[in-house]
């Protein structure tokens, strides 16, 4: 990758630093590329590039390579060829069109990639092997599924609390508040109407609940390392 | 023979060979071991909610229910309410984990899980223990129901051709056959109280008489009651009455008159009330209706021991529940782990429907047929309301109503002992130690013994009431395979040396306080019921020791541990769980999933 692709060149060129040193090295081309123009995969890229520093695009591609446990991907919008670009002017002058550094070296026909066109935003690339660290349980893994087990845990708990308090604080209540054993609703007494009628729908709510949540986790979980 | 015993007779016999046969066709399905034993997982998630209920719900739920509510008023309901709590922690502790891990019993999860064949030893007897402590008073409740309905035949009958209808259904049927067998007969069980519980509140209504008055319940008309078992009852408002056996220590045959108080009768007496008089009632239940109908407080005298009855109930079932081997064995036959989630929370709305009912029941049963009161046959109550409460007429309704809750008793017994039958066949076939040969012809050989050992027991031993009986089994099952289940899924702490220390202490202490109590230690006395619902002591104990002793050996926890988790946890279809047996195999292996 070369450096100067987002170089702030191009809006100085005729009165900022470059100018007053023009004796020494013919003015860099105005180059009003779009950023990403001058992109080449790393695995297409000349051997004599080696040398560029890491910035954060390297970053992002190195983390590409062939993962053969990985399924074939799908097509994807984001991994779409950008269309040729559009010779532009140049900037101030309206001079003769800008040179345009050749297209990277095609790609061999029949050979899938996956390109990463720019980091997102607030978020951690996703690591490529997951479900292998998962399955081999490597340290990456280990805390994957101990997480899961952990979130499991917390939400049956969670529930279990709630049916334990919800029920258990009934046979107390009624023994030392003799008036709310007492109490008439719906034409029922209180004690018949909460164990003999009430109590299932509850149980059966906290059910529901807690496989609605169970099942969130899963598929949180599944996503997170199966991508 | 009455018309009313030759219908409930036909009935009672058309359940057990519907049975038979749609074992018989579902056995078609059948084309190997794995198949045979787990239907195949082909099962649809509505046809197993409706077996895994069928078979949950027992001779206990069906008549014990409405017999204990009938005794006990409001605080009867928290046995079905812990029956539902306790579905409700099975699916959120071990449901989907278990269903993962594919172990088929409670020893294949231990040899899946701790790779100790001592542990799994300790587990199948424990298995074996706690199923026939469960079948006996299946086994006995068809025995009360052939000798309520038809007078002429005696209790014996019922019990050895329910054990018969069992045993076969299971050696010739398989698991396949069983699903459709208990989803048929779950349907069945809400249908044989619904009719009745409608027809009731149409034909006599429930507001014509009032719950709460301050005196006992009154015979609707002449009865005679003939004890059975010894009995002490409270006479509060002074009652007459003819009498012919031993009562108050004197041979009496005649008149008699009881003034309040407390008065013994001997088995075998037979005493004849006249209409409208007022009902002794068991020491130990409330006497008047105004008492019976709220829950024990401190204001009516409640004992604090009695509270601490409840929540060690509660204990029992809803740490209990997952123990239980008939239940467990249901997991295999849905797909995946997801599937299991969601027909547990289908088993969950199932119950509840159904549990409104014999509450319903027991509250009606205390104005048509407290006679049972006195006689302490409290379980026959859902059988004998219907003819009690539609005496009109010439009584067929009545008649017709009482077959068909016959019919539903059976199924209750049928199912619940089938699924009994096929968890405790399926440990004992697959335990190397008990059985040599593997394969489906031991499993038939098991079948064979899994039945009749508890028949035995069913003829010789006395009868208590069915919830009774039934929450003993919870405590044990609660004490023994619950800190093992949910530590063994959820901590990875436990050793084989930690799990067969809480093994032998929950279970050495829960069934010698069963033992006792059923020896008749201690009743009367405080400790009395810790000794008939040990699970407050116990749980906690097994709990404790399973921890520190697996703490002590922490150097035994397998180093693999967090894969075997992993399994437990992660959902199928990222494929990270054991490989499956594909079928058409031979073998233990495959017979036994989860030994791959």
């Amino acid at each position: 990758v070369s450096p100067e692709g987002n170089s702030p060149s191009t809006t100085d060129s005729l009165g900022g630093r470059h100018a007053r040193h023009g004796a020494q090295a013919p003015p860099p081309v105005a180059v009003p590329l779009p950023p990403r123009l001058d992109y080449i995969p790393r695995h297409a890229a000349d051997p004599a590039l080696e040398h560029v520093s890491p910035t954060d695009l390297t970053e992002v591609l190195a983390r590409i390579r062939e993962d053969p446990t990985e399924p074939p991907m799908l097509d994807r919008p984001e991994s779409e060829r950008l269309p040729p670009p559009r010779p532009e002017r140049g900037p101030a002058d309206g001079g003769p069109p800008a040179e345009v550094k050749p297209d990277p070296a095609p790609l061999p026909p029949g050979k899938r990639v996956r390109v990463v066109l720019s980091q997102r935003k607030g978020q951690v690339p996703r690591p490529v092997r997951t479900v292998v660290d998962v399955r081999e349980l490597t340290d990456v893994g280990k805390v994957h599924s101990s997480s899961l087990i952990k979130s499991q845990l917390a939400l049956t708990l969670k529930i279990a609390a709630i049916a334990v308090l919800g029920l258990g604080t009934l046979p107390v209540m009624f023994f030392f508040e003799p008036g709310l054993a007492g109490l008439d609703l719906f034409g029922l007494r209180l004690p018949w109407l909460l164990l003999g009628v009430a109590a299932y729908p509850f149980l059966l709510l906290l059910g529901w609940l807690y496989s609605r949540q169970a099942e969130k986790i899963d598929k949180v979980f599944t996503e997170r390392i199966d991508c | 023979m009455t018309p009313a015993a030759v219908i409930a007779l036909s009935c009672v016999a058309l359940v057990a060979v519907i049975s038979i046969v749609i074992g018989a066709f579902g056995v078609r399905f059948a084309r190997n071991t794995v198949n045979f034993l787990v239907a195949s997982r082909t099962v649809g998630a509505t046809t197993n909610a409706s077996a895994i209920s069928g078979e949950y719900l027992s001779a206990a739920s069906f008549l014990g229910v409405a017999g204990l509510v009938l005794k006990d008023g409001p605080d009867a309901l928290w046995y079905p309410v812990g029956f539902t709590a306790g579905y409700l922690a099975l699916l959120l502790f071990v449901s989907a984990p278990l269903r993962r891990c594919g172990a088929y019993s409670v020893p294949d999860f231990a040899e899946y899980r701790l790779r100790s064949s001592s542990v799994q030893r300790v587990c199948t007897v424990l298995v074996i223990i706690i199923g026939w402590m469960y079948l006996v008073p299946q086994l006995q409740g068809a025995g009360l129901t052939v000798a309520t309905m038809v007078p002429q035949l005696p209790a014996w009958s019922g019990m050895v051709t329910a054990g018969a209808v069992v045993v076969a259904t299971v050696v010739f049927g398989g698991m396949r056959s069983i699903t459709f067998v208990q989803a048929f007969q779950y349907w069945l069980k809400v249908t044989a109280l619904a009719v009745p519980v409608i027809t009731l509140l149409a034909v006599v209504g429930i507001g014509h008489q009032p719950y709460n008055r301050p005196v006992p319940p009154r015979f609707p008309s002449a009865a005679s009651v003939s004890i059975h078992t010894d009995v002490s009852l409270r006479v509060t408002e002074p009652v007459s009455l003819r009498a012919d056996g031993v009562l108050d220590g004197r041979r009496d045959n005649g008149p008699v008159h009881w003034p309040a108080g407390v008065h013994t009768v001997l088995a075998g007496s037979i005493l004849h009330f006249e209409a409208n008089t007022s009902v002794p009632v068991p020491v130990g239940a409330p006497s008047r209706d105004s008492s019976w109908l709220s829950p024990t407080t401190k204001a009516n005298g409640g004992d604090p021991m009695r509270l601490l009855g409840i929540y060690s109930l509660l204990i029992a079932c809803f740490m209990g529940t997952m123990g239980l081997p008939h239940v467990l064995v249901r997991f295999y036959t849905s797909p995946d782990g997801r599937a299991t989630r969601r027909t547990a929370v289908a088993v969950l709305a199932l119950l509840g429907g159904f549990y409104l009912l014999p509450t319903l029941l027991g509250a009606l049963s205390r104005l048509y047929v407290p006679t049972l009161l006195v006689s302490g046959d409290t379980d026959a109550a859902v059988l004998l309301l219907p003819s009690a409460a539609l005496r009109a007429g010439d009584g067929l309704l009545g008649a017709l109503l009482g077959g068909l809750v016959a019919a539903g008793a059976w199924a209750a017994f049928l199912s619940t002992s089938f699924g009994l039958v096929v968890g405790i066949a399926s440990v004992l076939s697959a335990s190397p130690t008990v059985l040599k040969r593997s394969g489906l012809r031991d499993f038939r050989v098991a079948a064979g013994i899994a039945g009749a050992v508890p028949l035995l027991l069913a003829l010789v031993a006395g009868r208590q009431d069915f919830l009774v009986a039934v929450s003993l089994a919870f405590s044990v099952a609660a004490s023994t395979f619950c800190p093992m289940l949910v530590l063994g899924i959820w901590w990875r702490g436990l050793t084989d040396r930690g799990a067969l220390a809480g093994l032998a202490a929950g279970g050495l202490s829960s069934t010698s306080a069963v033992v006792c109590s059923m020896l008749g230690v201690g009743s009367g006395q405080w400790y009395g019921v810790l000794l008939e619902r040990p699970a407050v002591v116990t749980v906690p104990l097994a709990f404790l020791t399973t921890v520190v002793v697996s703490r002590m050996t922490s150097d035994r926890v397998l180093p693999d541990t967090p894969r075997l988790l992993l399994r437990l946890h992660a959902p199928e279809r990222l494929g990270l769980g054991p490989k499956r047996p594909r079928g058409g195999g031979e073998g233990q292996a495959d017979a036994i999933p989860g030994w791959s």
